[in-house]
């Protein structure tokens, strides 16, 4: 089999020289087991937690050490919370372990739900390993969510990290976020897609109950395209508080129009942070949404990978004239097909405007001048 | 200016200045005893020492730190993208490390544990990670000589908890 690239076999070669470690005589006692505490733990970060598994059937001493807290984690899954049809079930997948002899394990799954039975009159609990994708289910559910939920996920999450969080079919409420934001102490959650989340109008305690817990998850990437209804979270306020670096609500034109929100150009240093921005209902200025792009292409000058998108509402017109007089002494230039550039960097962003039941979009492509060239394999 | 480290078994080493200070510990017991790079004096009139460290391993580290003495103070990474802490061992300190019984090893990390020396410590637990790293747990016991002392019924009940990380 050819390799792929030289390079790739570069770095197995060099991860591999890395591991194979040192060969030393062993003896005849138990020196490990003797070691402090700390040593034992400071080895024990270096491990997988296949080979933390193995090393807590060893001995009590080993094992009792490798549940402490910051060791028992398994990284990478994806954690989902579904309504179901009369309760509420969370599942979440793992995938293989990412070490480099390792690398097609397939996704392990564990799914809990908790359903009300009406002949039995009492909630019965199910919980499988790699069973059936739970459904979620949009009708509604009469009751608050039963605290075995709760504690059931709070176990799973001591043992497994989540990294990304899928919430469907919920409905929307400040009580369900305070009640979840204790279960992921320690967890760094990089995305959140609400999916079928309804919300029958957020009010500003539900804003910053679901702002405290992106930020202290360290949520980057939100995603709210399945969820139109919370085009309502889009305020002023909110978006100054987020720590986003991705953000996507529904650009669906019909359900975008019920919430609009018109950024005013005092935003621009919180709209240059996004490297992904892609919402139908937040509004920019075709006055100063050059100075906007212009300012975001001067942040990503730095960072390896800027290649993004920006999907906004635009007022006003852009036109040549507009155009040329934000990007006076900037160094930019506009190039035909929409094309924004400047001598010194290589970024560049590419423009399309659009038009639809009397609305302006603009959409903005941003991506390295000179994308890194890739070898031929052979 | 040279400074002079007491071991367990009383043998005194006289090191140079910028390695005792590579420890921690032996730094913070030097500005305890008022002991500076530019008082001859203070550093001639002190000694100090080190109750858990014996003769044959301080010899060790020192000659590690003889080859570490200039590397860059480098600010090490605790976690990697996904979470996991990573330390590269370099050749050299693989071809040290090597030379050393496994009892040694572990002598060796209880005083780079002890005296703080963080890159050393750093070394020695990823070299006995990669040991353990994808070996079965009677392997792992066989290897180290731990006495299992798990019964059957716990053994089987931290399997069922553990039951989805296995094959």
């Amino acid at each position: 089999m050819q390799p792929l690239n030289e390079g790739g076999k570069e770095h197995a070669n060099s991860l591999e020289n890395n591991l194979r470690g040192v060969e030393c005589s062993l003896g005849d006692k138990d020196y490990i087991s003797h070691l402090p505490d700390l040593c034992l733990l400071q080895i024990f970060r270096f491990l997988k937690k296949r080979d933390l598994f193995n090393v807590m059937l060893a001995s009590r001493r080993l094992g009792s050490l490798t549940s402490c807290h910051g060791l028992d984690r398994w990284d990478g899954g994806i954690l989902t919370l579904v309504q179901i049809e009369r309760g509420f079930g969370f599942e979440i997948g793992i995938a293989s372990d990412e070490y480099p002899f390792n690398t097609d394990r397939e996704m392990t799954s564990y799914q809990y739900t908790i359903e009300w039975n009406e002949e039995e009159k009492g909630f019965v609990e199910k919980r499988t390993r790699n069973g059936n994708p739970l459904r979620g289910c949009g009708s509604p559910v009469d009751f608050p969510i039963p605290s075995p939920f709760f504690a059931n996920l709070k176990e799973i999450l001591r043992e497994h990290e989540a990294r990304i969080i899928v919430i469907d079919k919920f409905r929307f409420d400040g009580l369900l976020f305070s009640l979840l934001l204790p279960l992921f102490t320690g967890h760094r959650v990089d995305r959140l897609i609400l999916s079928g989340v309804v919300s029958q109008g957020i009010t500003d305690d539900q804003r910053r109950s679901f702002t405290q817990f992106i930020n202290a998850l360290g949520v980057k990437d939100l995603n709210l395209e399945f969820s139109p209804s919370l085009n309502a979270l889009l305020t002023e306020q909110f978006l100054k508080k987020l720590r986003l670096t991705d953000l996507y609500t529904n650009t669906n034109l019909k359900e975008a129009q019920t919430h609009l929100f018109r950024a005013e150009q005092s935003m621009i240093p919180i709209l240059t942070l996004y490297s992904n921005l892609e919402s139908s209902c937040v509004i920019v200025h075709a006055d100063w949404v050059i100075t906007l792009i212009i300012e975001h292409m001067k942040t990503v000058e730095e960072s390896v990978d800027c290649s993004s998108t920006w999907f906004l509402a635009l007022e006003g017109n852009l036109t040549h004239f507009t155009i040329d007089y934000q990007l006076r002494g900037s160094g930019y230039t506009h190039q035909r097909g929409g094309l924004l550039m400047s001598e010194s960097t290589s970024t560049m962003a590419v423009l399309h405007s659009t038009q639809r039941d009397d609305r302006k979009f603009i959409r903005v492509q941003f991506s390295r001048k000179n994308p890194p060239k890739y070898s031929p394999l052979w | 200016p040279n400074v002079k480290l007491v071991t367990s078994d009383n043998e005194e080493f006289v090191v140079d200045f910028r390695i005792a200070k590579m420890s921690v510990t032996v730094s913070r017991l030097m500005e305890a005893m008022n002991m500076s790079e530019t008082d001859d004096a203070s550093l001639l009139s002190n000694s100090i020492p080190l109750p858990n460290v014996t003769k044959a391993v301080m010899a060790r580290v020192i000659e590690w730190c003889e080859k570490h003495k200039n590397d860059e103070p480098k600010e090490e990474k605790e976690n990697d993208k996904r979470g996991r802490t990573t330390h590269v061992v370099s050749d050299w300190d693989k071809e040290f490390l090597k030379n050393d019984e496994f009892g040694r090893l572990c002598q060796l990390m209880g005083a780079a544990n002890y005296l703080e020396i963080k890159g050393l410590f750093n070394d020695i637990s990823q070299t006995i990670a990669n040991m353990i790293h994808g070996k079965k747990s009677d392997e792992i016991a066989e290897m180290f000589n731990i006495h299992c002392d798990l019964t059957e019924a716990e053994k089987k009940e931290i399997r069922k908890k553990t039951a989805w990380c296995e094959d």
